[in-house]
């Protein structure tokens, strides 16, 4: 008999995600990368949130999802405008060689 | 009530967030017109018209509604909402004034600055009148978003687009843990709404390892926009490099949404969990002593205000610290109100002296000069005797010394604490403010007793945007300083 | 519950297999003679003008974040529209004067873009000259190959390798 996933294993699944994402941040040194890390974090919780919501039968946790979506969204535009802008400058977007302020 | 009706009396609560909205649209539609007759003045003057109708509609808010939940249960609004939304549409006031004279004479002629401005506000105001998990976090990434972009503005300056790099990349990681505390949160809530959760937080929600995590990561998260140790490595870089009108914008903006944000949050979870309090303490202990002991190392002006901005931020995780304290009946409550109305009043004090301190920088900077090192501030009250006393006064109220605004936030915190019954913390307090004075002093002494190093760059003359701000701030900072009953009464919290 | 990860490693594996037994199979079965013009990448039939890791005009982008944006707008309509065919007449009236602001405040930035000329691809104008869009920028030219060939310069030598192609069989 087939049962459904149960909703503890998605939230393993999701931790799991959100920890990858937070080495990759952590570690990785292109910005671009590290984007990518962080919308990683973010569908980790989205994972979380449609799992959680189907596990309360409430469709807000969707709804949540949906509009996280619309907000990762803005933050990949955003986060490539400002690498776009800084490469015209820099000629480079590694961001150890980023480093006129101190860090 | 029908549900469109009760939508369209719930909207009023929101009408200062769509005057800014508006506005903020309307220099995008006419872009093209403002950048042929000269953008800068242009968007300028229909952004602070924008935000004048918002701090109108705001103070003409109906007040029988204190307390009233909105759209369903996503919005409240109470004294802490208006008093903390009139600090923010206050300060909006000001960052729209002095970027008119800073984007002007650095030759930064972009309306965008604006718009993007005016809608990072919008987004503080949404997370002021939170009442949802989901409304702080929209809130709080509509205004971080128009952070990003604001950071990068100056393109031809190169530290501009790092900074907007570096703020994007630890503001998007800090964004992302608030999301993942949220939902745990949710997790053991079945809800983002507050009353939900403090409800189920009263039941032990908090005791779980999901609702411990969760509450961490929302802290951490709120952590990070507010410069809080070991959250901080961003903010000097941040304030270095960001345009001067835009550091003075996010230098308190941020800190007005994310701590009435904080507010909020540690509302629900007072007493839910035995780790809230020694957790909040040692952030705001490390925060008030680090901010303060690296300042004294800076040259850079802006640099040492970004670490001020932390130690800053320290002072008001101190006042947190009685937010979370949860006690049976009136004296718990008279400590977290005090606390709520003492980090109201110090947001507006921070965000005047801020601005005035900032403004001045801006004040003098001319199209080949951004001042920003002390050496530039070498005999300032000879060169230019008002902003030079002005600056003072900006430095001595961030210090904290009597008779400016500066002191009497500090007090009211300190209060809180003493009734709060931490020692530790007023110590604290006690010990860092008296170390912060030192680097706001050395300011004074290289404005007021060190000679001029050589012939000042030529610069705009006469009012200008800044000088304006310079001028408001000046006047409310003394003002304040001396009758603060004038507005003490307006920004208490009450519960 | 173990039966419904069960099917899902069938699926995961014979997909898999599948996949794996394509590629072996036709690198242990198919006859092999190489050349240097099929170990050239392969550009849709057309002899390649230049590498693949190159840079890409900034317009590529500025289209792609806005195409982004926008696209993940439109998943507000689906809640909207679940929302939609429940509600009574009042209700639809009000929701759709609902979608109508959203889609205004959506409009309010496509004209701002327009403004902007952010997604103008045609020639540029300055100062009355015709100016071609960087796509059309002439590259330096690219050498090509591998360990065994000395590396071919495919982008200059169009010409007579189609001609030495035509007359004598590798």
């Amino acid at each position: 008999m087939i049962l459904p996933v149960p909703t503890a294993h998605y939230m393993a699944l999701s931790v799991l995600i959100f920890c990858c994402g937070a080495f990759g941040v952590a570690t990785r040194r292109n910005p671009i990368v590290m984007l990518m890390c962080i919308e990683l974090m973010l569908n980790a919780a989205n994972l979380g949130f449609v799992a959680l919501g189907r596990h309360f039968g409430d469709t807000g946790g969707q709804m949540l999802a949906i509009f996280v979506m619309a907000v990762a969204a803005g933050e990949v535009a955003i986060g490539l405008a400002i690498i776009v802008a800084l490469f015209r400058t820099r000629e480079t977007i590694d961001v150890d060689r980023v480093d006129s302020l101190r860090l | 009530m029908s549900g469109s009706s009760r939508f369209i009396a719930d909207l009023s609560a929101l009408y200062p967030a769509l005057a800014l909205i508006g506005a903020s649209g309307l220099i995008l539609l006419v872009m093209p017109f403002l950048r042929r007759c000269g953008g800068n003045s242009g968007s300028a003057t229909i952004s602070g018209l924008g935000v004048l109708a918002a701090l109108a509609l705001l103070i003409r808010l109906p007040g029988e509604g204190f307390g009233a939940t909105l759209f369903a249960e996503t919005l409240v609004t109470d004294s802490l909402s208006t008093a903390s939304a009139f600090v923010l549409l206050l300060s909006g006031l000001l960052a729209v004034l002095i970027a008119q004279s800073y984007l002007k004479v650095r030759e930064i002629d972009e309306p965008e600055y604006y718009a993007i401005l005016l809608l990072s506000m919008a987004g503080a105001y949404l997370m002021l009148l939170a009442n949802d998990l989901l409304i702080l976090f929209l809130g709080l990434e509509l205004m971080s978003f128009g952070f990003y972009a604001m950071a990068g503005f100056a393109r031809r300056d190169g530290r501009s687009g790092e900074a907007a790099l570096k703020y994007f990349l630890t503001g998007a990681f800090a964004s992302a843990l608030f999301l993942y505390g949220i939902m745990l949160i949710y997790g053991v809530s079945a809800s983002t709404e507050f009353a939900k959760i403090q409800s189920a937080v009263a039941h032990g929600a908090l005791h779980t390892p999901m609702g411990l995590a969760g509450m961490i990561l929302i802290i951490a998260g709120l952590g990070f926009k507010v410069a809080a140790v070991p959250f901080h490595q961003w903010a000097p870089d941040v304030y270095e490099g960001a345009p001067t009108s835009a550091t003075a914008f996010l230098a308190a903006t941020a800190k007005i949404g994310a701590f009435v944000g904080l507010i909020r949050v540690l509302d629900v979870f007072a007493g839910g969990s035995q780790t809230l309090i020694p957790m909040l303490r040692v952030l705001a202990i490390a925060t008030m002593i680090y901010g303060n002991l690296v300042a004294i190392a800076q040259t850079n002006v802006k640099r040492m205000l970004g670490y001020s901005a932390v130690a800053h931020a320290g002072y008001l995780l101190a006042a947190m610290v009685c937010v979370a304290m949860h006690y049976e009946g009136t004296a718990g409550a008279r400590t977290n109100t005090a606390a709520m109305s003492a980090s109201v009043f110090y947001l507006l004090a921070y965000a005047l002296a801020g601005f005035g301190a900032f403004g001045v920088l801006a004040y003098l900077s001319s199209r080949d000069k951004d001042v920003q090192t002390l050496d530039d501030l070498r005999g300032l009250v000879q060169r230019d005797a008002p902003s030079g006393y002005a600056l003072i006064l900006f430095m001595l109220s961030l210090a904290g010394i009597p008779a400016t605004v500066g002191f009497i936030g500090k007090w009211q915190i300190f209060y809180a604490v003493l009734i709060g019954g931490d020692m530790t913390l007023a110590v604290t307090i006690a010990l860092t403010s008296a170390m912060g004075a030192y680097y706001y002093l050395r300011v004074v002494w290289y404005a007021a007793f060190e000679s001029a190093s050589g012939p000042d760059a030529p610069r705009q003359v006469g009012l200008t945007g800044a000088g304006l701000t310079v001028f408001v701030s000046a006047f409310a900072t003394l003002l304040l300083g001396i009758v603060p009953g004038l507005l003490t009464g307006f920004l208490q919290v009450v519960k | 519950m173990p039966g419904t990860y069960l099917l899902l490693a069938i699926a995961l594996i014979v997909a898999a297999a599948l996949g794996i037994a394509m590629v072996v199979g036709a690198y242990v079965l198919g006859p092999k003679k190489p050349s240097r013009h099929k170990e050239a990448p392969y550009e849709c039939g057309m002899t390649p003008v230049g590498g693949a890791r190159e840079r890409f005009p900034i317009r590529f982008y500025v289209v792609a974040m806005l195409f982004i944006v926008f696209d993940v707008e439109t998943v507000f309509l689906y809640p909207w529209a679940a929302t939609f065919a429940d509600g009574s007449r009042a209700q639809k009236l009000f929701l759709l004067g609902e979608m109508g602001v959203f889609v205004a405040i959506l409009i309010v930035a496509y004209v701002y873009i327009l403004g902007t000329k952010a997604l103008d691809w045609g020639p540029e104008h300055v100062d009355g000259r015709r100016v071609e869009p960087g796509v059309l920028d002439r590259r330096p030219p690219i050498m090509f190959g591998n360990e065994t060939s000395n590396g071919v310069n495919l982008s200059q030598t169009v010409v007579s390798d189609r001609h030495s192609m035509s007359s004598s069989r590798d």
